[in-house]
C-alpha cells in the first residue's frame, strides 16, 4: 500500500495535472433553495459493530481495561463515539449473523457457550450479546439495529428475537429478558433480514428465490409481530453482483420490504490515487441502479408504497492487515486497517454521496465502528490501552453533525480530469445541506486535485442575509501520513481562512487534496 | 393504435356525463371567488436538456381516413399532380414537424410493404385485419416519401415483426436506402425514385406486446427476433435509428420492457412507449392531470433501461420514443361497416378541453428530454387528428381541430434547452391523486438562447390563476408575446362551418417588473408566454 500511494503523486491524467501548482483550478456551484433532493433521514448517520476481530472484544467490551466501566464497556471509546451523533448502529453482523444463534449470548456470561465461529474462523466466547449491546447502545446514546440469522437460522428464531427485545412481558421470551435483568424493552425497530445471502461465501447463502421466499415469510410474522418495525431485505454485496438479484428478491419481499440493503467498499488500487478519489462515482451508479430496479418493480406491482435503499455497509478498504493473526482464536487483529490521509478525501466523498442520494437512501451504515475498517482504534490493556482516531472519523464526525437537513440539489460547473476509464471527473466534490432549523447553510467540499488549489465561488444571494460562521479544512502534505497512538493527532482539522462572503457571494481557494467544511448562517 | 372498439363504448358512458359534471366540481370548486396563485422556479444553471427535434413528429396509419381521403386524395379538386391533398399538406406545414411515423400502427403487423409499389393498377386488393378494412395499396412507401418531400417531414418507417421477419425489413431498407446497383435499389428506380429515401428513422415492429396485434409475441419471441432484424438493419445502414416496441399501454409495461431491452441492448436505440389518456371517473379535473400518468410511465420505463443498462455494464444510452400519444376518448361520430374502403373510424371529434390536456402531455414528454427523444402524436390526419377532411363528395373541406394549436406552439417555440422548473402553490385533488398543481407549466430556452418561452395551463375550471417567475438570473429581459387559447364552452369544437370557434389570441396578462414575471392566467387556458432574452 505505501509504494502505490507514493506513486499516486506521478500518476498520469491526474486531476490539475501538468505544471504542478502553479495553474489554479476553478469551479462555481450553483444552488437555490428552491431546488432540493430531500430531507435527510436520520438512519444516514449510522455506523456496524459486527462479532468480528476486536470490533466488539478489546473494542467496545474489555472489562480488563482501566477505563472499563462497571459493565466491562470501555469509557474511551465511549468518548469518541459520542461526538459522532450516530442515530443507529447494526449489529451483530455481517458474515457472523448468519451462523450465529442469539440464544447463546442472553443468561448466566459463566454459562454461555464458546463456539468456533465459521464465518471470521475464531473463538466467540459470546460474553457479549443482545442484552449487552443494548446496554452499550443506551450509553453510547444511539439506537441499534439488529440483524436476524437467515443462513443457518429462520423464521422462527428471528420472531423468537423480536419478542425477546420488543414485547413489554408476559411471555416466554419477553419474560426470559426480564429475568436477565431488563424489565424495560429494548425496543429496537430497524431489522435486517440476514446479511449478504447473495454471496457464496455466506453461512447458507440461498439463492435469490430461496432468500426472496424465506426473507417474505420471516417478515411478514415480523410486521405482525411489531407492525412499526422497519425491514431491510438483502441487497447484493457489490456492484457487480446487482441487479437480477435485487429484482428476484423484491418481487418476493416488497409487501413486507421497507428498505434493500447495498453494500460498497472501495481501495486505492493500482497506485491510482485520481481514480480512487472518484470511487463514489461508482456508488452513484450503483445507488441509480437499484433505484430503477426498485421503480419497475414497484409500478409492476402497481402499489404506492416506496422501498428505499440502505447502504449498510459502507468504507474505504484496502490496506489489509497489519497485525498476524490465527484462526480459531479469541478476538483476533482482523482487517485492522491504518487508514492514511487520502482515504480521507475519498470517504468523505462517498458519504456525500449517499446524501446527495437521500431520496432514494434512507439508511446508511459506515462500516465498522472500532477496529475493524473503523474510525475509531483501540489497543488491548496489555498493548498500552490507548485509543485513538483514524483520518476518516474527522470527515464522518463533520457530515454527522452539520449533514443533517435539507439536501439542496446543487450543479457544479469548472475543471475535471481524466482517469481509470471515467471521463469529467470534477475536480470539485461537494454537498449543501441546510439545517432542519433552516438557520445554517453548510456546503462541504473536496478538492480532488493533487496538484492544484482551486478558486471557487457560490451565489448565496437566493438565500438572504448570509454570514460566515466558520470554516475547517482537513489536509496534510503527505497523502499517506496517518494517526498512530504515539502521534494521534497528525491528521486533524484545523480551522481554514481561504473563504469569504461578499454581498451575498461565497468566493474562496480550496487547498489541493482538502477536505472542507464551510458553515454559514441564514439566521437574519 | 389498440382497442378503438373498447374506446367507443367508454366514450358513450363518459362524454355526455363527465362533461357535464366538470363544470360544477373543478379545481378548487370550493374556493370560486379566490383567485389561485402559483411560484414558478427556473435558474438557467437548472436544466433538464436539450430537446431533440425527433419529439415533434407524427404519425399517419392505414387506418380509416387517414391515408385515403386524408392525406391523399386525387379525384379532390386540391389534389396535386400526385393526388396529394394540398389544402391538408397547407394545415399540416405550420406544425413544423420533424417525423411522421409510417405505416402503422396494428395495419404493420400484417403489411406486406411490396404490395404498395410498382403500377397501381398491378397493385393487389387486399382483406386488412387490424381494422377490418378493405386496403387498395394505391398509396405504398413511394407515395409516402414523396408525400414526406411535399411536406417537409421526414420519414419514420415501421417494419413488419408481426406476419413478416428479417428479410422482408432488409429487402424494405434495402429499397429505400440504397443507391442502386442491387436488385431492391434497382426497383426502387424502376419505380420512378432515382435518389434514395435515407430513411434514418426506424420501428421494429409495433405494439407486440398485445394480445390483439397481428402475430403477437411473448417479450422473449419478440426480444429475439427484433434483435436479429435489428443485428442486419444496422449492418446494412450503421446510421439508422431503431426502435424496439415497449408496452403498448402503462398497466403491460414492465417484465416487458426488461425482456425486450435484455435481449435487444446492442441494436435499440429507441423503447417505445403508446400513451392515449381520456376523461376517466374523475371527470375532467382528473382528466386535466392525465399527463401525471404519462410522467409515471416515463419514469418507469427510465428506470427499466438504467437497470438494464448497469446490468449490462453499457454505457451506450437507451431513449423512450412516445411513437403514439394523444387524448383519445370520444368515439366514432360517423357509423362504418367492415371491410370497406376507407371508413370513418376513429374520427374523433375533439373539444376544446382536450387541448388542455393534449398540451400537458405534450410539455409531460418534454419536460422528461433526457430519456425521451422521440415522440408522435397519433394521428395526423382524420384518426385522432388535429387535422379533419370531408371526403370530396361531402363538401372537400378540411380543418384543424382545438389540439391543433398547443401542438403548434410547443413546436414552434419549445425547441431548446429545458429548464428544471419548480412551482410551488395551489393544488387540488382528483381521480385518486392528491397534490395536482393548478399550474402546469414548461420553460424553455431557445436554442439561440434569444428567447425564453414559458409555456402554461391554467387547470382551474373555476378561477384564474396568478402566476409568479422570478427571472432575474437571466439578465435583461422583457415580454414578447402572450399567446392564450380558451373558451367558454368546455365542450366547444372546430367544425367545417365554424372552423376558427377555437382559436389562439394575443393576450396582455402579463408584467415584467424588477425581474420578475407576473402572469394572469385565465380559467382553464393554454399560455404561451414569450420572453426576450438580451
Amino acid at each position: 500500500m505505501f509504494c502505490s500511494l507514493l506513486n499516486a503523486e506521478a500518476a498520469e491524467g491526474g486531476p490539475g495535472q501538468g505544471p504542478s501548482g502553479e495553474k489554479h483550478l476553478k469551479s462555481i456551484i450553483n444552488i437555490h433553495p428552491a431546488y432540493t433532493v430531500g430531507d435527510t433521514e436520520d438512519a444516514l448517520f449510522s455506523s456496524f459493530i459486527e462479532h468480528i476481530g476486536r470490533a466488539v472484544y478489546h473494542g467496545i467490551y474489555e472489562p480488563g481495561h482501566p477505563r472499563a466501566d462497571k459493565d466491562g464497556f470501555r469509557q474511551d471509546v465511549i468518548d469518541l463515539v459520542k461526538p459522532l451523533g450516530l442515530s443507529l448502529v447494526r449489529y451483530p453482523g455481517g458474515n457472523f449473523v448468519s451462523g450465529y444463534d442469539w440464544r447463546d449470548g442472553i443468561g448466566p456470561r459463566e454459562r454461555r457457550p464458546r463456539r468456533m465461529e465459521l464465518a471470521w474462523k475464531s473463538v466467540e466466547t459470546n460474553q457479549i450479546g443482545v442484552d449487552e449491546f443494548a446496554l452499550w447502545c443506551k450509553k453510547a446514546g444511539l439506537q441499534p439495529m439488529m440483524a436476524v440469522n437467515m443462513g443457518s437460522a429462520g423464521a422462527k428464531d428471528a420472531i423468537e428475537l423480536m419478542e425477546y427485545c420488543n414485547h413489554p412481558g408476559g411471555t416466554y421470551w419477553s419474560d426470559l429478558r426480564r429475568e436477565n435483568g431488563s424489565p424495560e424493552p429494548h425496543g429496537i425497530k430497524y431489522w435486517c433480514l440476514g446479511n449478504e445471502i447473495d454471496g457464496d461465501w455466506q453461512i447458507c447463502h440461498k439463492t435469490a428465490e430461496e432468500y426472496g421466499r424465506l426473507a417474505y415469510e420471516t417478515g411478514k410474522l415480523m410486521k405482525l409481530m411489531d407492525p412499526d418495525c422497519r425491514l431491510t431485505v438483502c441487497g447484493s454485496s457489490n456492484y457487480a453482483m446487482s441487479g437480477d438479484w435485487e429484482a428476484e428478491v423484491l418481487r418476493h419481499t416488497y409487501g413486507i420490504a421497507d428498505l434493500v440493503a447495498i453494500h460498497a467498499y472501495y481501495g486505492c488500487h493500482g497506485g491510482d490515487v485520481p481514480a480512487f478519489l472518484a470511487c463514489n462515482l461508482e456508488l452513484e451508479d450503483y445507488i441509480k441502479k437499484v433505484a430503477g430496479i426498485i421503480e419497475y418493480i414497484r409500478h409492476a406491482k402497481r402499489t404506492d408504497k416506496k422501498v428505499y435503499i440502505s447502504v449498510d455497509e459502507w468504507n474505504v478498504w484496502y490496506h489489509g492487515d497489519r497485525l498476524p493473526h490465527e484462526d480459531w482464536s479469541e478476538a483476533p487483529h482482523i482487517v485492522e486497517d491504518n487508514y492514511v490521509f487520502v482515504d480521507a478525501l475519498a470517504f468523505a466523498s462517498i458519504f456525500m454521496t449517499i446524501l446527495r442520494n437521500c431520496d432514494n437512501v434512507k439508511a446508511a451504515c459506515m462500516a465498522q465502528l472500532v477496529n475493524v475498517i473503523a474510525p475509531i482504534m483501540t489497543e488491548n490493556a496489555e498493548e498500552g490501552g490507548r485509543c485513538w482516531v483514524q483520518p476518516t472519523y474527522w470527515p464522518f464526525l463533520h457530515i454527522c453533525k452539520w449533514g443533517r437537513g435539507t439536501v439542496l440539489d446543487m450543479r457544479i460547473e469548472g475543471d475535471t480530469y481524466d482517469t481509470g476509464g471515467r471521463k469529467g471527473i470534477g475536480c470539485l466534490d461537494s454537498l449543501a445541506v441546510i439545517s432542519r432549523d433552516k438557520k445554517e447553510l453548510t456546503i462541504f467540499a473536496v478538492n480532488r486535485s493533487l496538484d492544484s488549489d482551486m478558486d471557487f465561488k457560490c451565489d448565496l444571494s437566493s438565500f438572504g442575509a448570509v454570514r460566515m460562521i466558520e470554516q475547517l479544512v482537513l489536509n496534510s502534505d503527505d497523502l499517506n501520513a496517518e494517526n498512530t497512538p504515539d502521534e494521534p493527532d497528525l491528521v486533524k482539522p484545523r480551522p481554514g481562512t481561504g473563504c469569504l462572503i461578499d454581498d451575498g457571494h461565497l468566493t474562496g481557494i480550496l487547498e489541493k487534496h482538502s477536505w472542507n467544511v464551510i458553515r454559514i448562517s441564514l439566521d437574519k | 393504435m389498440k382497442g378503438i372498439r373498447t374506446l367507443v363504448c367508454a366514450a358513450v358512458l363518459l362524454v355526455s356525463g363527465s362533461l357535464l359534471y366538470a363544470d360544477t366540481a373543478g379545481p378548487e370548486a370550493a374556493a370560486g371567488e379566490k383567485p389561485l396563485r402559483a411560484t414558478i422556479t427556473i435558474h438557467p444553471a437548472y436544466t433538464v436538456g436539450e430537446t431533440d427535434d425527433a419529439l415533434f413528429s407524427s404519425f399517419a396509419e392505414h387506418m380509416g381516413r387517414c391515408v385515403y381521403h386524408g392525406i391523399y386524395e386525387p379525384e379532390h379538386p386540391r389534389a396535386d399532380k400526385d393526388g396529394f391533398r394540398q389544402d391538408v399538406i397547407d394545415l399540416i406545414k405550420p406544425l413544423g414537424l420533424e417525423c411522421v411515423r409510417y405505416p402503422g400502427g396494428n395495419f404493420l403487423s400484417g403489411y406486406d410493404w411490396k404490395d404498395g409499389i410498382g403500377p397501381k393498377k398491378d397493385r393487389p386488393v387486399r382483406k386488412e385485419l387490424a381494422w377490418r378494412s378493405i386496403e387498395t395499396n394505391q398509396f405504398g412507401v413511394d407515395e409516402f416519401m414523396a408525400w414526406c418531400k411535399k411536406t417537409g417531414v421526414k420519414p419514420m418507417m415501421g417494419v413488419n415483426l408481426g406476419t413478416a421477419g428479417a428479410k422482408e425489413a432488409i429487402e424494405l431498407m434495402e429499397y429505400c436506402n440504397h443507391p442502386g446497383g442491387t436488385y431492391w435499389s434497382d426497383l426502387r428506380k424502376a419505380n420512378g425514385s432515382p435518389e434514395p429515401y435515407g430513411v434514418k428513422y426506424w420501428c421494429l415492429g409495433n405494439e407486440m406486446d398485445g394480445d390483439w396485434q397481428i402475430g403477437h409475441k411473448t417479450a422473449s419471441e419478440y426480444g429475439r427476433l427484433a434483435y436479429e432484424t435489428g443485428k442486419l438493419m444496422k449492418l446494412m445502414d450503421p446510421e439508422c435509428r431503431l426502435t424496439v416496441c415497449g408496452s403498448s399501454a402503462y398497466r403491460m409495461s414492465g417484465d416487458w420492457e426488461a425482456e425486450v431491452l435484455r435481449h435487444t441492448w446492442p441494436i435499440a436505440d429507441y423503447i417505445a412507449i403508446h400513451g392515449y389518456y381520456g376523461v376517466p371517473n374523475g371527470g375532467i379535473p382528473a382528466f386535466l392531470a392525465s399527463n401525471l400518468e404519462l410522467e409515471d410511465y416515463i419514469r418507469k420505463v427510465a428506470g427499466i433501461i438504467e437497470y438494464v443498462r448497469l446490468t449490462k455494464r453499457s454505457d451506450k444510452r437507451v431513449y423512450i420514443s412516445v411513437d403514439e400519444w394523444n387524448v383519445a376518448y370520444h368515439g366514432d361520430r360517423i357509423p362504418h361497416e367492415d371491410w370497406t374502403e376507407a371508413p370513418h373510424i376513429g374520427e374523433d371529434h375533439y373539444v376544446f378541453v382536450d387541448s388542455l390536456a393534449f398540451a400537458s402531455l405534450l410539455m409531460t414528454i418534454i419536460r422528461n428530454c433526457d430519456t425521451v427523444k422521440a415522440a408522435c402524436f397519433a394521428q395526423l390526419v382524420n384518426v385522432l387528428a388535429p387535422v379533419l377532411t370531408e371526403n370530396r363528395e361531402e363538401g372537400g373541406r378540411s380543418w384543424a381541430q382545438t389540439i391543433y394549436w398547443p401542438f403548434m406552439h410547443l413546436s414552434q417555440w419549445g425547441r431548446g434547452t429545458v429548464l428544471d422548473m419548480r412551482i410551488q402553490g395551489d393544488t387540488y385533488d382528483a381521480g385518486g391523486r392528491k397534490g395536482i398543481g393548478c399550474l402546469d407549466s414548461l420553460a424553455v430556452i431557445s436554442r439561440d438562447k434569444k428567447e425564453l418561452t414559458l409555456f402554461a395551463v391554467n387547470r382551474s375550471l373555476d378561477s384564474s390563476l396568478t402566476a409568479e417567475c422570478d427571472l432575474s438570473r437571466f439578465g435583461k429581459c422583457s415580454v414578447a408575446g402572450h399567446t392564450v387559447l380558451n373558451n367558454e364552452d368546455l365542450n366547444a369544437e372546430n367544425t367545417p362551418e365554424e372552423p376558427d370557434r377555437v382559436k389562439p389570441r394575443a393576450a396582455h396578462g402579463c408584467r415584467l417588473q424588477d425581474g420578475v414575471l407576473t402572469a394572469e392566467l385565465e380559467k382553464h387556458s393554454w399560455n404561451v408566454i414569450r420572453i426576450k432574452l438580451d
